[in-house]
């Protein structure tokens, strides 16, 4: 489903260049919940931003079921991604000016989905935020944030789900019964979930886990 | 010293964004700080050239010589002091050219000299001549005539040709090139030639009631204090008609009519002032909730309140100087383009100085707009708790004591607004309509948002319309800070080109395509005797000549019985109404009688005249409404006259309206018939409207026939007024664009400023789908929704004031100016919108890793 083909992301710091990610070769065909983990810097993130096709590779290529993304263009990638794949962040990224509901109703409606009203109030109600439709992002605690956004980004069904570090801006509690959620949804609806966590606590309740070390990505 | 090394700190670190705050402040202070220059060179030029103006260190003017109780009390005051002495005699007259077969007649201002003149400056011919002793005596040798350019070229006449004025034929004598004690260029009634006073006798020109002015000049020894001069002459002269001028006397006069456009000028300065102190309050507000969690580390690490507060001062007192010295700067650069436009309206050089006064005020000002705006955001900050700053959220509420902070601005606003227009009235009422239409919009635009967001929750996105819409129509309505203000900031200046522009559309509609035709010639100095005459002959000849208005001139002595007192100007400020009501109180009057209304009269408050006077108990006069009101006389009072030494006292039983515009004779004050009758007069009368030939060929044959009428070409006074009436729109206009222009900047000041959070945004719309047309789409909505509620609301404002003013002013003429909409907010809505797409165009297009990178 997923294939990274010898990927190499550099950075420049200045003079000097930066390698986080040095000839990646991955090929998952699992689905289920998939978390990455790796130390902070080991290059997770840029793993996500590579694979959402929000970063381009500095070579090789990616591929994502069967489409190369790593060559498409910012509109078909743009299309691409809507309709393939949702992104959950550690800071939520919310439209501020929007209510939870309409949040949740932007990708619906963007992609002409059937229906979209009762299947943002269903994925409201799903992440059990029914009563709290109307409210803006100011109005809502951080895990309602998250769940909103976790709404949002399974709402129009893409086949895989990518969060980063999606509990890292909650206290415990809250995060675990955001992460819940996130896995009994992702379950119930057959989506793919790519993890990003340091986490390993919360990487083994994934069906398989991957780390990121010394710019390789090895299944643990 | 931690607040100064913080403050650098900041400055190194923001230095783009400060720039930019001291950039908008630089923007809304240049407009303001160029009326100050204009002024203040103007001003300095006039002042410096007061004595040749005046001609003479002091002078004694009036309708009327000095008589016999007060020359000789004036000679012996000024026996011992002076130095030299001459007179002048001027009057309106019809000139004629004396070429035969090419006859012709216009209006002219004859000044008749004497002795030497001008005692001060110099009157050079175009042949190089000089006015001198010697010259002068040629003049009062021969009747011969120096004439001024325009009238060497209406009448086609040159140095050796004759020229008529009244029963005096007179040679040509010279063409003047300069005339030090002229300042304004093209704008008097007529153009002016010299006559020796020899010879005004035989020019059979003045006669009882001629409208003619006599003037007394002196220069008094070094030693003689001017002023004392002057309070001593005022004591010797009660009558307030007769004005004993000073140099500083005539160039106040002078400069009185700039500064009426200068004063109104400095309010358009005040209005872009007040635009740009909301942006910049919105600009530094927008700073410091970024830098919340900054403040809140350096006080969790100890830095007192008192110093992080101190920290700001200090930025914005250094970024109010720097503003304060760019609008100079700039200021200084525009000033001779004026200046070069002004030399269109008046004579001599205008230096572009920065005095140090102006230097002083521009930075004062500068300085106490930042202080203004400023602390009370910072105050509201500091009233949250560390934990919340270092949150990033502001968790203390607003109360009544924040909106109190905020008076000092208002009081600021009032102090500069009576400052720049010279008046407290005019001030106060400019700074409570500002305050007005601010607070309406602060009050209603709100409201209007958050029920148009409150309509839209729980509707599908694509309502309104379309996606791009409903997504624009949020944002709009949620962003309501920044919509507000950009709004307002957007609109003011709108409404005040649009005022601009309907008054103008107005008034040239009202001069120049009335329904009712104006008269085309307007004939006074018209001799009792002259009276049938006249009437016979434009009769004989068909001339459509309207029945003569008689006129008779006089004194207003009393108030209900209280008697008017010389009035003199005190040393220091005085208000624009002070110095009206002093130059009113002093002033001579004309005054008519008449049984009703004429055409272009209406009764406004009071009875009709009971019918002619009985010779019982007061008799009954009618005045002008706004005459009454600058007198503060109202229906019932009593007002005396002097009428040569006869005092008629008389009740207001009426007040008028009068349609100026409608060129008839109209008087401020008409008395009920059987009272003045027997006073001496002369007479005024109209022409009503014929061709322009016609026009000439009636004038030409009137002043053969009665050589002292004077005729005014009212097609040539309405062209005047129409030509100084552009000159002052354009001036206005010039500067209302300025504010147009600082609300451009404050909206890309407010742009800049939401770029960030927009960026975010963006790339979530991507994330979610969205095209790059899409989002564009997006974006065009909102800002064209924007740009277009400001344009309604300015053009509303506008109209609203239009029609206000066009009711108080201009009789309630008012003509919708529709040309001026189209071309104008098409051009304020590309010009907009091409801001936008400036300010976006390097970010719709962006990646979304680039647009959450940043």
């Amino acid at each position: 489903m997923i294939q990274f083909n010898n990927v190499v992301k550099t950075f420049e710091q200045g003079t000097k260049e930066i390698h986080v990610l040095d000839g990646i070769n991955f090929d998952l065909k699992e689905t289920g919940l998939i978390a990455i983990v790796g130390k902070s810097g080991s290059g997770k993130s840029t793993f996500l931003s590579l694979l959402a096709g929000l970063d381009k590779p500095s070579s090789g290529e990616i591929k994502v079921s069967g489409e190369k993304i790593s060559d498409m263009g910012e509109s078909e990638m743009t299309r691409f991604r809507a309709q393939n794949i949702g992104i959950i962040f550690q800071n939520f990224h919310l439209i501020d000016n929007f209510t939870a509901y309409e949040n949740v109703l932007l990708p619906l409606e963007v992609m002409k989905i059937a229906e979209p009203e009762k299947k943002a109030k269903e994925a409201l109600g799903l992440v059990g935020l029914e009563d709290r439709i109307h409210h803006f992002p100011n109005q809502l605690s951080g895990g309602e944030k998250q769940r909103v956004a976790i709404a949002r980004a399974y709402v129009t069904n893409p086949k895989i789900i990518l969060a980063d570090e999606p509990s890292g801006n909650l206290d415990p509690e809250t995060g675990e019964s955001v992460m819940e959620m996130l896995f009994k949804t992702a379950k119930e609806l057959k989506q793919t979930v790519i993890l990003v966590t340091h986490d390993m606590e919360l990487a083994k309740k994934c069906d398989h886990i991957y780390e990121i070390k010394s710019h390789k990505i090895v299944k643990l | 010293m931690i607040a100064l090394k913080l403050a650098k700190r900041e400055i190194k670190n923001n230095l783009r964004y400060w720039l930019f705050f001291a950039l908008n402040l630089t923007i809304g202070l240049i407009g303001f700080t160029f009326i100050f220059l204009f002024r203040e060179n103007v001003n300095n030029a006039l002042s410096g050239r007061a004595k040749t103006l005046l001609s003479s260190d002091i002078a004694i003017t009036g309708r009327r010589l000095l008589n016999d109780t007060e020359r000789p009390l004036v000679q012996k005051y000024l026996n011992d002091k002076i130095v030299k002495q001459t007179d002048l005699t001027e009057l309106y007259s019809m000139a004629r050219s004396g070429k035969k077969g090419e006859e012709r007649s216009r209006l002219t201002l004859i000044k008749a000299i004497s002795g030497e003149f001008p005692l001060i400056g110099e009157i050079k011919l175009e042949s190089g001549a000089i006015f001198s002793l010697d010259f002068i005596s040629k003049l009062e040798a021969h009747p011969r005539v120096v004439i001024s350019p325009e009238i060497s070229h209406q009448f086609k006449i040159k140095i050796g040709d004759y020229l008529s004025l009244g029963a005096q034929n007179f040679e040509v004598f010279g063409v003047i090139k300069s005339d030090s004690t002229s300042a304004m260029r093209g704008v008097s009634l007529a153009p002016k030639v010299y006559i020796g006073k020899s010879f005004l006798k035989s020019t059979e020109l003045i006669s009882f009631g001629t409208i003619s002015w006599y003037t007394q000049f002196y220069n008094l020894k070094m030693s003689t204090d001017i002023d004392t001069a002057q309070k001593e002459l005022q004591q010797f002269i009660s009558d307030p008609a007769i004005k004993i001028k000073t140099p500083s006397n005539s160039s106040e006069q002078l400069s009185r009519v700039i500064n009426y456009l200068t004063d109104y000028l400095g309010l358009i300065g005040v209005v872009a002032l007040l635009i740009s102190s909301v942006g910049g309050s919105y600009l530094f507000q927008s700073y410091i909730f970024d830098r919340l969690k900054q403040i809140g580390i350096l006080k969790s690490l100890g830095v007192s309140r008192r110093n992080i507060i101190l920290s700001f001062v200090y930025i914005i007192l250094f970024f109010g100087v720097l503003s304060a010295g760019l609008a100079l700067g700039f200021s200084k650069v525009l000033l001779p383009f004026a200046l070069v436009y002004l030399n269109e309206w008046m004579t001599g050089s205008f230096a572009s100085m920065i005095s140090l006064e102006v230097v002083i005020a521009i930075i004062s000002i500068g300085i106490l707009v930042n202080l203004l705006i400023c602390p009370p955001i910072l105050i509201q900050i500091f009233k949250n708790k560390t934990i919340d700053l270092l949150s990033g959220e502001l968790k203390a509420k607003t109360s009544i004591r924040d909106g109190i902070m905020y008076i000092p601005s208002i009081v600021f606003l009032w102090g500069i607004s009576v400052w720049q227009a010279n008046s407290i009235l005019v001030g106060s009422v400019f700074t409570l309509s500002l305050l007005f239409i601010f607070g309406i919009v602060l009050l209603v635009l709100p409201i209007l948002l958050r029920t148009v967001s409150n309509f839209l929750i729980g509707r599908k996105l694509s309502f309104p319309y379309s996606l791009n819409m409903g997504f624009a129509l949020r944002i709009l309505a949620r962003n309501k800070l920044s919509t507000v203000l950009t709004i307002l900031c957007l609109a003011v200046g709108i409404s005040l080109v649009s005022v601009i522009a309907q008054i103008d559309k107005s008034l040239k509609s009202e001069l120049t395509e009335s329904k009712t035709p104006k008269p085309s010639l307007f004939l006074f100095d018209i001799q009792e005797e002259q009276y049938k005459d006249l009437k016979a002959f434009a009769a004989k000849e068909n001339y459509p000549l309207l029945d003569p208005t008689p006129m008779v001139r006089a004194r207003l002595i009393k108030k209900n019985g209280i008697k008017i007192k010389r009035q003199s100007k005190e040393e220091g400020f005085s208000t624009r109404e002070e110095d009206t009501a002093r130059r009113f109180n002093n002033r001579g009057v004309n005054l008519s009688y008449s049984a009703g209304l004429n055409s272009s009269e209406e009764m406004i408050k009071g009875e009709p005249f009971s019918g002619p006077y009985s010779g019982e108990g007061l008799a009954e006069v009618s005045l002008e409404k706004r005459y009454a009101q600058r007198l503060k006389v109202d229906v019932g009072d009593t007002l005396t006259y002097e009428i040569l030494g006869v005092e008629v006292q008389a009740k207001i039983v009426n007040l008028r309206k009068i349609k100026w515009t409608s060129f008839l004779p109209n008087f401020f004050i008409t008395f009920q018939p059987g009272v003045i009758e027997d006073a001496p007069k002369t007479y005024l009368t109209a022409v009503e409207k014929v061709s322009f030939e016609k026009q000439l060929e009636i004038q030409d044959k009137i002043v053969d026939k009665f050589s002292n009428i004077s005729i005014l070409n009212v097609t040539t006074v309405i062209s005047k007024i129409l030509k100084m009436f552009k000159a002052m729109a354009w001036a206005i206009g010039v500067m209302s664009f300025c504010c147009i222009c600082v609300g451009l900047f404050v909206l890309y000041s407010i742009l800049q400023s939401q770029i960030h959070k927009k960026q975010k945004d963006l790339a979530l719309q991507k994330l979610m789908g969205m095209n790059e047309r899409q989002i564009f789409r997006t974006l065009f909505n909102e800002y064209f929704s924007m740009v277009f509620s400001s344009l309604l609301i300015g053009n509303s404002i506008g109209l609203i004031i239009s029609i206000v003013v066009s009711h108080l002013f201009l009789d309630g003429i008012f003509i919708l100016n529709w040309e001026f909409f189209i071309i104008f907010n098409t051009g304020i809505l590309v010009m907009t919108l091409a801001i936008i797409f400036l300010s976006f165009k390097n970010n719709y297009k962006r990646s979304v890793s680039d647009l959450f990178l940043d």
